[in-house]
């Protein structure tokens, strides 16, 4: 078991490196293998280098971060929710980020460095609000996801609300909604980045309590484990991790809950190896759509957020008929 | 130890447990029966401080239960809950968890933690599972595997809620001398059971509950000899006793006059 799981680790590590590699040397000009090790050993030419440096390192740098961040804060949700389904970007948590992100664009425009933290507390306030409906209602995960969407909606209609009267700085921020890496900015990748990798180390640091949570609440309790306290620390971090990355990635669709489900099927739930798996499986998927988002069809680029909603919908409702399934069986 | 003073405990604003007095005690092996809304599994969880108690108070040796952290208290009583999520976690790493509350900095389980989780597989005899995901056993399997996990935390009292519901009578039967192994061996166990043969057969001694209080408590004869099963149930109790003296029981529903 130990070993299978050891091997599913390597191999996505494996994966990881091939679609770093792929991402910062294929597009409209494509670069070898031995021109990026020249340009990181500083020999290379001006023009791959400036392409490699300004370009494609920062936006696989973004992919990798956006994909890992969001595959986390999926597990994350899906524990403390008890809910398989509950991906940040089908319950709110994403949109509700998103609003956040285009309300401090609106009032503070240009301020880079408060799109994190704008994105993190809206994606907290949605979070929270999810699992209050959930604690109050004791809603089954079929309605909480039911609920989730409606929020989604309310909070989208909110962002294309302030979009409506919004100024010429939100216009060009507009593709935000879509998702993608078109226009990602060093100035906002860094700190986002950093806050991501943080908590990424973070969750990791408290794998035994995430797996213990897993186990439900009543297990969760009686083996000591302060159930409040881990509920609101890893909520709180779900909400770090999906606002740092919607914060430059945009709205980016289906990563939290594929990442996740993959991973479980690969590795089970023990989070030592969990954890790693669905960052950089997450960090994969989304590395290998975004290339496939401004390859396939160049020279046009299409945002890789429309990809990502090409696989996950459908995905989606596989997961949605497999709990029915599951349901009826039992 | 457990002891519950007055416990008034419940959900919300309406308490579904009133004014018990109840304890549990080491070497026993102590049955809670009644019918079902009576109260038993609120009795449980709010030994494991999962209710609102509204008056009263639970001692877990000699100290309000409340006085202890989580951590404390779940080294003095372990808890097997009537239902639990399905997980994708080898048996043996799921048993593991029952050490959590010995789990110190740098927060990684131990060898003796290990060797703790050897030893309740093998006590349950399913040390051949260990490696399995719980996802992938039997109803029968995954209770022996619940029930290590709470022995691995080396309490001396375990609470159980219905731990033979859904077992066929080979594994109730066995599930339930493993309980009494138990008790046997200085550990205050108390279950929940639905079983009134296995009550009778098994438990040292027994709380009937009914509306949310106890009815009666006290060895299985003298409970017997008093009818109060036979009231709360509303069933006629006959015993027997085989050619070596073993006691038998048979039920019958009362009829309505």
């Amino acid at each position: 078991m130990d070993k299978n799981r050891g091997r599913a680790l390597a191999s996505v590590f494996l994966l990881f490196c091939l679609s770093c590699f792929l991402s910062a040397a294929a597009g409209s000009v494509n670069i070898s293998f031995s021109e990026i090790l020249a340009v990181i050993g500083g020999r290379g030419q001006a023009v791959h280098e400036n392409i490699l440096l300004r370009v494609r390192i920062p936006r696989t740098a973004a992919c990798a971060l956006a994909g890992s961040g969001l595959a986390v804060a999926g597990v994350v949700i899906q524990n403390v929710l008890q809910n398989p389904l509950a991906g940040p970007n089908i319950i709110g948590v994403n949109a509700g980020a998103g609003l956040a992100v285009v309300l401090c664009g609106y009032f503070f425009p240009l301020s880079y460095r408060l799109m994190p933290a704008a994105a993190f507390f809206g994606a907290l306030a949605a979070v929270l609000f999810i699992y209050g409906l959930a604690k109050k209602t004791g809603a089954s995960r079929v309605t909480l996801v039911l609920a989730g969407v409606s929020v989604n909606s309310l909070l989208n209609a909110a962002s294309d609300l302030v979009h409506t009267f919004g100024n010429d700085t939100l216009t060009s921020t507009y593709s935000f909604r879509l998702g993608g890496f078109s226009a990602v900015s060093v100035q906002v990748l860094v700190p986002a980045g950093i806050f991501i990798v943080l908590c990424l180390l973070f969750v990791c640091f408290l794998g035994n309590e995430l797996e213990v949570l897993g186990l439900g609440e009543q297990v969760a309790m009686s083996v000591g484990l302060n159930i409040r306290l881990f509920r609101f620390l890893f909520l709180t971090l779900a909400a770090a991790l999906a606002g740092a990355a919607v914060s430059f990635a945009g709205l980016l669709g289906f990563v939290g809950l594929i990442a996740p489900h993959m991973a479980r099927r690969m590795v089970g739930e023990e989070c030592g190896y969990l954890l790693p798996f669905t960052a950089l499986f997450g960090a994969c998927f989304v590395m290998v759509c975004d290339l496939a988002a401004r390859t396939l069809w160049a020279p046009y680029e299409i945002p890789t957020g429309i990809l990502l909603s090409f696989v996950g919908a459908p995905f989606f409702l596989y997961l949605l008929f497999q709990q029915r399934r599951r349901r009826s069986h039992d | 130890m457990i002891r519950c003073e007055a416990l008034t405990a419940g959900y919300g604003q309406k308490p579904a447990i009133r004014d018990i007095a109840w304890q549990a005690e080491p070497g026993s092996l102590t049955v809670i029966a009644g019918p079902n809304g009576c109260g038993k599994s609120t009795l449980l969880k709010s030994i494991m401080g999962q209710t609102r108690i509204y008056q009263g108070r639970v001692l877990l040796d000699g100290r309000p239960a409340d006085s202890w952290n989580a951590r404390e208290r779940a080294k003095r009583v372990a808890y097997v809950p009537q239902s639990r999520n399905e997980v994708n976690l080898t048996v043996a790493r799921m048993v593991l968890h029952g050490r959590f509350p010995y789990i110190v900095y740098p927060r990684h389980y131990t060898k003796e933690d290990q060797d703790m989780v050897d030893w309740a597989l093998e006590k349950m005899g399913i040390q051949d599972l260990r490696h399995r995901l719980m996802s992938e056993l039997s109803g029968g399997e995954r209770q022996k595997a619940c029930v290590a996990m709470a022995l691995v935390q080396n309490a001396p009292s375990i609470l159980l809620d219905e731990p033979t519901t859904y077992l066929d009578i080979s594994c109730q039967l066995e599930l339930m001398d493993i309980l009494k192994q138990l008790s046997g061996e200085g550990k205050a166990v108390a279950a929940v059971l639905h079983d009134l043969s296995h009550c009778l057969t098994f438990a040292d001694r027994i709380t009937v509950m009914e509306n949310g209080a106890v009815a009666d408590a006290g060895t299985p004869d003298e409970i017997l000899d008093r009818g109060i099963l036979e009231n709360v149930f509303r069933l006629k109790i006959r015993r027997g006793a085989d050619e070596t003296g073993k006691k038998y029981y048979w039920f019958q529903r009362q009829k309505e006059d």
